[in-house]
């Protein structure tokens, strides 16, 4: 079974990416054009039928969100896409951005079409600073070809523009509000929900929020048909997935693959992954971004889709994976990823504000060898209530990857509690 | 469109020009921020230059400074002719940005956090900055090196010795 | 809206959906904890301590009451076991980044989370771990700002930005090292903030507190009492928190028209004066030019004695009375009882003479009724542009000012005509910076436009108005080219201006001074009407004229009949039948003759046509222009009484004083801009000798003949409403019940009047007054070559007489300045904060020079509550001859470097 597929990548490599001409030889722009073709109903059902879900992380169904979002009066509609890549992990949204701008701004055209929306809106992380040009570069030249602009296609009143807005340094942007708080401005701490986005969006409008992935999914989708691309992944997850490989492997890169392939496939397969550098042990892999949880070797045969990663208490996330040999020490990593937290929150809501940085205190004395029993209930605690009580996904999922960690592996935390690092690698004096 | 010549210091003409180029408008506000303080000489925005920004755009000049103490990339302290920021999170970590933080420690005799005393320099560190697939990684500016070694890092910095004559 | 059923803790309740379930709970009497919800705004959600948990919900059933919306079948508890350990948990996180030292904390007793630490058995934080750290900032001369008590509630930066416009405090950094900071770390007192103290009040710790509570750890034993601030014309309404017998700070309330805002005045620059040292205490006498301690009796009786002289001699009319319009509507009846009814002339004015004058005679011409025509209210709640013109606001009337900054941020449009860069400028849409006296020829520009675009609603003005013909002829000379001309504005930006307000369904015009300030004050008052009329935007929501009102209780003193041809209620002295009705009601006999306007009565003492003056709490020396003109006039007087809180310029010259008792140790009424009748009560005893000022002028009035007594304040009140129609209805004790009535309010089941000329206007039909422009009286000339504008600024109030005793307000502001533009500044050499000398034709001030753009260049600016450079030394006294109200803002000045 093949198990990497160029829907979303097609023609990467073998294009200028910011070239209309090239972008419509690999069926550029088609999907647009058959979306106008049909009602906003079969648009609408096109989508649903596709199995495409969001790629942001929530892996929340596409179709349904933008169903909502039609289905809600208010004018005018945004359209927003989320290029924040602010995973630790992550870098497939930067090679849309960077080799298939076009197949990003198609798919921001088909909502906007459908929603009758005057303004679409990119938000960049400022990190991309580099290659935003290029993105600028494609919505000139789209603009250029008549796909952006006043009376696209020719069609009377059927005006969109898109905008660039750069980001500059914040994980909590790629979350939807704050994303949309920071656009406007404001400083982008998240907003209290409800309202929902898709009532009260941008300037308090209703918006769609969507990642880079799902609108070149979506201009993807509706270029080959639904059915043919659902069959690149399984009934409920369809299409492909960019993944970004990291860490101990040895090929880093992005792949598309397609949905439904196993993550020992993914990780050792020398197409994909090709395994473990310098003849060192797999020891688990973070799946999914820092806001994701632990996978260990016996969770390897999981397939790489929605429902399998969910039943096996993992997920698809960002789309990051980054594989960890055995080198490293499980107790150092959640800390670490727990620094991540503490040093992203935005400091707006009280559990992750304070929660986050008494988590790292606590998994700091485990990796000095200061910890004492009792320290893993505390632990535990916290852990519940920052994810609990906290107002954002940030500190939801800040502990996901130190639950999973004392699920799987209690042990590695309790030798640390009686001063041994089993990795070696935390000094314990 | 982000030219890394610093000059010393901007006229009140120059950050006029670069506010308008980019739009001059409150949803741009981040972009300029970022590009008057990548043309800026030590890498900050400074009381006035925001206060110019808030006029410009419409904003209070509080809530410019809110801006410029939230995001990580923008600074409202002077920093460095060039602040060179090691990526440490997960990916880079574990690919050993600790040996990177090392070299370049030896090399330019400061500890993270610190600038050297012409201030030509200042380590800091940052989060993932989405290039994974060649960590540990530094970023100076808006440029990102990565696959680094010590060689590379010498190169890397007389490069911005000889272009700081 | 669908109503939707929910239980809260096993009690049923419908409420309408999209309710919180906050909301819902408080319904019911069911109190949950919060820390960062603030009732006026969007809630923010971010301190979680509201969590209650809905069964069968997501998220393990735990939500914010404070944002979750009740749905149908909703089942919350809001103290079950998860309940109570998620908010432990929250309390322990908060003192794990909270310094306590609770024993030392001023805030001891009734902080917040001190509280709720003690309710959820929290006594320390389980999780002790680093904790941001950051210094004692003092610097404010009113609180002190403590980051390390600070759980960043964030409520102080949230009522500073959305609330009073202001975004002085920053919300620094990210992570658990968020704080709040000023801008760039400076120290509070060089930030832009006004020292409001609405962030103060909204603390829920000691971050934030107010200096005055130093030294008073305890605060249970002090009594609240609620009142009127006594103040500018907005009326918001707080307690004063009294401890033994001493004014220790104030509390703002929901009032009407401050809905829980005050501004720095009424917070902190109303209660220190009560009782300083500085008051006057018992009665003075001048003998051989000194003044010396005197009996009540002998005071009295010589007034008496002196008032039945000139009586005698020269006849009633040779006696003058100015009443007081920061004193309540109560004394205000009385005094100008005791001028009628009792000494027997007309001669009775008070200070509206010099700020609102031309809008009373103005209003009353064109709709009949000289006040405010609608509410703050109802202008303030969905305006889409707010037409301001000549108005400060933000200074003058600062809660207002607030409003207006809170509407522009929901979306209004705000179009401003002053000549000044007024502080509002970031709020604008567009300022028309026009040249001082030019208002009636920019109204008829802006009708010219709206004529001419045939925006005119002429349905409105054919069913309800007159004179529109003649109107339409005049204002077509005024063409968009020419006015701009004039006014020395942008003519794209008159017509922009003109279309808008035309168009918009709600618009209020809101004017002040710089409409009435001027020899052509009237006529620019009946402009403003004129342009309402034109667009049919009176007796509308969201409409009207709007004259915001300068002293605390200038509208009251007018409405109570201080004027010199009107009696309560603008009932005119010159119809006979209200002169017989007056008659019966005071068993007296009236005089028929017109009574002088305060601007005419120091003419007619050079000309020895006024003998005796008797003053209540006005200080025209220091307030009325030209001074150098009404000191000959007082020394010229055979007999000045006044009765004062403090030694001000014009009772130097008094033969009698008599201490007058403030606004916290007496009740009464105050009435707002907004024709609003609030109550003012008693907070402090009386010190010394003082006694209530109506049982003073009773006294008076005994001893010349005319046996007066009243039992109180409410008693005055309802002689008030049994002679006056439009206050027919208003009794303390209706104020006392919770009613908040505006006048006209008729009878004792009239809810009051909201908006005025609903159906008709007061004198029948709205009027058109057809104006031609005409220049200021004086202008600038090659000699004196600069127009200088005069105003108020936000710390101080009138001579500052009160405000001057506030010792944080002092150090804030104590000097007087001229506000000169930049360019001029170059020309003439003179560097920011120099001494600089401006001399009129009629004297000259020394005073300290202001450099920048709030002026245009050519005109200067000055505030008028300074002895230092008091600016009436150089001010024309000219009046408009409709009112007789000074031009204060225009006169021709020169400047030289002192
Ligand atoms: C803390 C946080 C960070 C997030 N960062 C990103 C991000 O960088 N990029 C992104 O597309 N979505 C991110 N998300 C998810 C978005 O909130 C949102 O779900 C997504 O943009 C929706 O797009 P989709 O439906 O196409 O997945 C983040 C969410 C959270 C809570
Ligand atoms: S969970 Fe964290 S990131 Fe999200 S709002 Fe709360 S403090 Fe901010
Ligand atoms: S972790 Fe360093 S670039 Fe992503």
């Amino acid at each position: 079974m093949l198990k990497t597929a160029a829907l979303l990548l097609s023609g990467v490599g073998e294009t200028n990416p910011a070239s209309v001409e090239d972008y419509i030889k690999y069926g550029g722009f088609k999907g647009i054009r058959r979306a106008v073709a049909m009602t906003d109903r079969e648009i609408l059902d096109e989508i649903k039928e596709s199995a495409l879900l969001g790629k942001g992380g929530a892996s929340y169904p596409t179709g349904r969100k933008w169903e909502q979002l039609y289905n809600i009066e208010g004018d005018p509609k945004y359209v927003v896409c989320n290029a924040d890549e602010g995973e630790p992990g992550t870098y497939k949204d930067r090679e849309l951005i960077k080799h298939a701008p076009l197949r990003i701004i198609e798919g921001m055209l088909i909502a906007g079409y459908l929603f009758k929306a005057k303004r679409g809106i990119i938000y960049i992380r400022g990190e991309y600073r580099n290659i935003t040009d290029i993105f600028a570069q494609a919505l000139e030249n789209a603009q250029k070809a008549g796909y952006l602009g006043k009376n696209i296609m020719g069609m009377e009143g059927f005006d969109y523009t898109i905008t660039i807005v750069n980001g500059a340094g914040s994980y909590v942007c790629g979350e939807n509000s704050a994303l949309l708080n920071s656009i406007e401005s404001l400083v982008s701490r998240p907003r209290i929900k409800p309202p929902h986005l898709a009532e009260v969006g941008l300037y308090s409008k209703p918006t769609l929020v969507n990642n880079v992935e799902s609108y070149a999914g979506v201009a993807v989708l509706m270029n080959i048909g639904a059915q043919e691309f659902k069959s690149y992944g399984t009934s409920t997850d369809g299409g492909t997935k960019l993944i970004s490989l990291s860490t101990h492997i040895k090929n880093r890169k992005t792949y598309e693959i397609r949905i439904g392939t196993s993550l020992r496939d993914i990780v050792f397969d020398e197409e994909l992954g090709g395994g473990i550098p310098d003849g060192k042990e797999f020891k688990f892999l973070h799946i999914g971004g820092q806001a994701g949880p632990l996978c260990f070797p016996e969770q390897l045969d999981t397939r790489y889709c929605y429902e399998e990663l969910k039943d096996a208490g993992l997920t698809v996330g960002s789309g990051a994976i980054a594989v960890m040999d055995e080198t490293v020490c499980l107790v150092d990593y959640v800390k670490h990823v727990m620094s991540f937290f503490a040093y992203e929150s935005c400091g707006k809501c009280t559990p992750c504000r304070i929660g986050t940085t008494r988590i790292l205190e606590l998994l700091t004395k485990f990796t000095t060898g200061k910890a004492v029993p009792g320290d893993l209930d505390r632990l535990e605690d916290l852990s519940i209530h920052v994810a609990r009580l906290s107002l954002c996904g940030l500190g939801q999922a800040a502990s996901t990857a130190m639950d999973s960690a004392l699920k799987y592996r209690r042990d590695e935390f309790i030798a640390h509690t009686r001063g041994v690092c089993p990795a070696g690698t935390c000094k314990m004096d | 469109m982000n030219d890394s010549i610093k000059k010393h210091g901007l006229t009140r003409e120059e950050k006029l020009k670069i506010i308008h180029s980019k739009g001059a408008d409150r949803e741009h506000v981040l972009a300029i921020l970022l590009e008057l303080q990548a043309q800026s000489e030590m890498n900050y925005i400074d009381e006035e230059t925001a206060g110019l920004v808030a006029k410009e755009i419409g904003i209070s000049l509080t809530h410019v400074f809110d801006i410029i103490t939230f995001y990580a990339m923008l600074e409202d302290t002077p920093q460095a002719r060039n602040l060179i920021e090691v990526c440490t999170s997960a990916p880079c970590y574990y690919t050993k940005s600790g040996t990177i933080i090392e070299i370049l420690e030896r090399i330019l005799g400061i500890k993270m956090g610190e600038s050297t005393p012409d201030k030509q320099f200042k380590l800091s560190f940052t989060e993932c900055v989405g290039a994974c697939d060649i960590g540990p990684v530094i970023k100076i500016g808006d440029e990102i090196h990565g696959d680094l070694d010590e060689e590379k890092i010498r190169q890397i910095i007389s490069n911005l010795k000889a272009e700081n004559q | 809206m669908k109503n939707v059923n929910i239980e809260i803790d096993g009690i049923k309740v419908t409420v309408p959906e999209e309710t919180t379930i906050l909301k819902a709970a408080e319904s019911i009497g069911i109190e949950i904890p919060t820390l960062c919800y603030l009732k006026d705004l969007t809630p923010d959600g971010s301190c979680r301590m509201c969590v209650v948990e809905v069964k069968g919900g997501r998220k393990k059933g735990l939500f914010t009451a404070c944002s979750e919306h009740c749905a149908e079948g909703m089942q919350v508890e809001t103290r079950s076991e998860a309940v109570i350990d998620s908010r432990r948990f929250i309390l322990d996180m908060l003192m794990s980044i909270h310094e306590k030292r609770c024993l030392t904390c001023r805030q001891n007793s009734h902080c917040q989370l001190q509280e709720l630490c003690m309710e959820y058995g929290v006594e320390d934080t389980t999780y002790p771990g680093d904790a941001p750290r950051f210094d004692v900032d003092t610097s404010n001369p009113f609180f002190d700002f403590d980051p390390n008590a600070c759980i960043m509630c964030r409520k102080c930066e949230r009522v500073c930005t959305s609330l009073q416009g202001r975004k002085v405090i920053s919300i620094n950094g990210r992570g658990i090292g968020t704080h709040m900071s000023m801008v760039y770390d400076i120290k509070w007192s060089e930030s832009n903030c006004e020292s409001c103290g609405n962030c103060v009040a909204n603390c829920p710790t000691g971050a934030l507190l107010d200096k005055k509570i130093k030294g008073i750890p305890r605060l249970w034993d002090v009594k609240k009492v609620g009142t009127t601030c006594p103040h500018c014309g907005v009326g918001c309404q707080y307690n004063l928190i009294v401890k033994d017998d001493e004014i220790i700070g104030t509390e703002a309330l929901e009032g009407p028209s401050n809905r829980g805002m005050l501004c720095v005045k009424g917070r902190y620059g109303s209660f220190e004066f009560v009782k300083h040292p500085d008051r006057i205490k018992y009665p003075l006498i001048k003998r051989n030019g000194e003044f010396q301690r005197a009996s009540w009796d002998e005071a009295l009786d010589l007034i008496a004695a002196k008032i039945l002289q000139h009586k005698k001699e020269s006849g009633p009319d040779a006696i003058a009375g100015f009443s007081c319009s920061r004193s309540t509507n109560e004394d205000n009846y009385v005094f100008q009882k005791m001028m009628r009814a009792a000494i027997g002339t007309n001669n009775v004015d008070n200070c509206a003479r010099l700020c609102h004058g031309p809008s009373v005679v103005g209003l009353a011409t064109t709709l009949g009724s000289g006040a405010m025509t609608n509410s703050i209210a109802d202008i303030m709640e969905a305006p889409e542009v707010i037409f301001l013109i000549g108005s400060n606001t933000t200074e003058a009337h600062p809660v207002i000012g607030i409003q207006i900054r809170q509407a522009v941020l929901r979306g209004a449009k705000l179009i401003v005509a002053d000549p000044r860069a007024i502080d509002l400028m970031d709020y604008t849409y567009m300022h028309m910076q026009i040249r001082p006296g030019t208002n009636v020829a920019f109204a008829n520009g802006i009708m010219n436009v709206i004529i001419s675009n045939g925006l005119e609603d002429q349905d409105y003005i054919a069913g309800r108005t007159e004179g529109y013909e003649e109107l339409k002829d005049l204002v077509k000379e005024y063409t968009p080219e020419k006015v701009a001309q004039i006014c020395g504005i942008d003519k794209e930006m008159l017509i922009e201006a003109a279309l808008m307000y035309a168009k918009a369904d709600r618009a209020p015009i809101i004017y002040c001074l710089g409409v009435t300030e001027h020899s052509t004050g009237t006529e620019g008052v009946m402009s403003m009407s004129n342009m309402a009329l034109l667009v049919g935007k009176l007796g509308k929501y969201g409409c009207g004229v709007n004259p915001l009102r300068g002293q605390n209780n200038v509208q009251g003193a007018c409405d109570m009949g201080c004027l010199p041809g009107d009696f309560p209620g603008y009932q005119k002295t010159s119809n006979p039948d209200n002169v017989s009705k007056f008659e019966k009601a005071w068993g007296c006999t009236l005089s028929t003759t017109q009574g002088l306007r305060s601007t005419e009565v120091f003419p007619a003492i050079l000309e020895d046509r006024i003998k005796a003056l008797y003053i209540f709490g006005e200080d025209p020396a220091a307030t009325d222009p030209d001074s150098n003109h009404i000191r000959k006039a007082l020394e010229k007087l055979d007999f000045l009484v006044v009765q004062e809180l403090f030694m001000t310029e014009t009772a130097k010259y008094a033969d009698v004083i008599l201490p007058g008792a403030s606004y916290a140790q007496k009740e009464g009424t105050f009435t707002n801009t907004e024709r609003r009748v609030q109550r003012v009560r008693k907070a402090v005893e009386l010190e010394g000798e003082m006694r209530l000022d109506s049982d003073v002028f009773c006294d008076v009035m005994t001893r010349i003949g005319y046996p007066a007594h009243f039992d109180s304040a409410a008693d005055i009140m309802r002689e008030v409403a049994s002679v006056t129609p439009s206050f027919a209805g208003v009794s303390h004790e209706r104020l006392d019940g919770g009613e908040s009535l505006q006048w006209p309010c008729t009878s004792s089941t009239d809810k009051g009047t909201c908006i005025l000329h609903m159906d008709e206007f007061t004198r029948g039909r709205g009027l058109f007054k057809a104006i031609e422009f005409k220049e200021p009286d004086e202008l600038p000339d090659a000699e004196y070559p600069l127009t200088m504008i005069t105003g108020r600024m936000l710390y101080h109030y009138n001579n500052a007489s009160m405000t001057g005793r506030t010792e944080g307000i002092v150090q804030i502001s104590n000097e007087s300045y001229v506000e000169i533009n930049a360019q001029d500044a170059e020309k003439m050499n003179i560097r920011d904060g120099e001494k600089v000398k401006i001399c009129s034709r009629r004297g000259e001030v020394i005073t300290s020079a202001r450099i920048g753009n709030v002026v245009s260049p050519n005109e200067v600016f000055m505030t008028f509550h300074f002895a230092d450079g008091n600016v009436n030394e150089i001010t024309n006294s000219v009046t408009d001859e409709l009112s007789g109200i000074p031009e204060y803002k225009v006169c021709a000045v020169k400047i030289e470097k002192a």
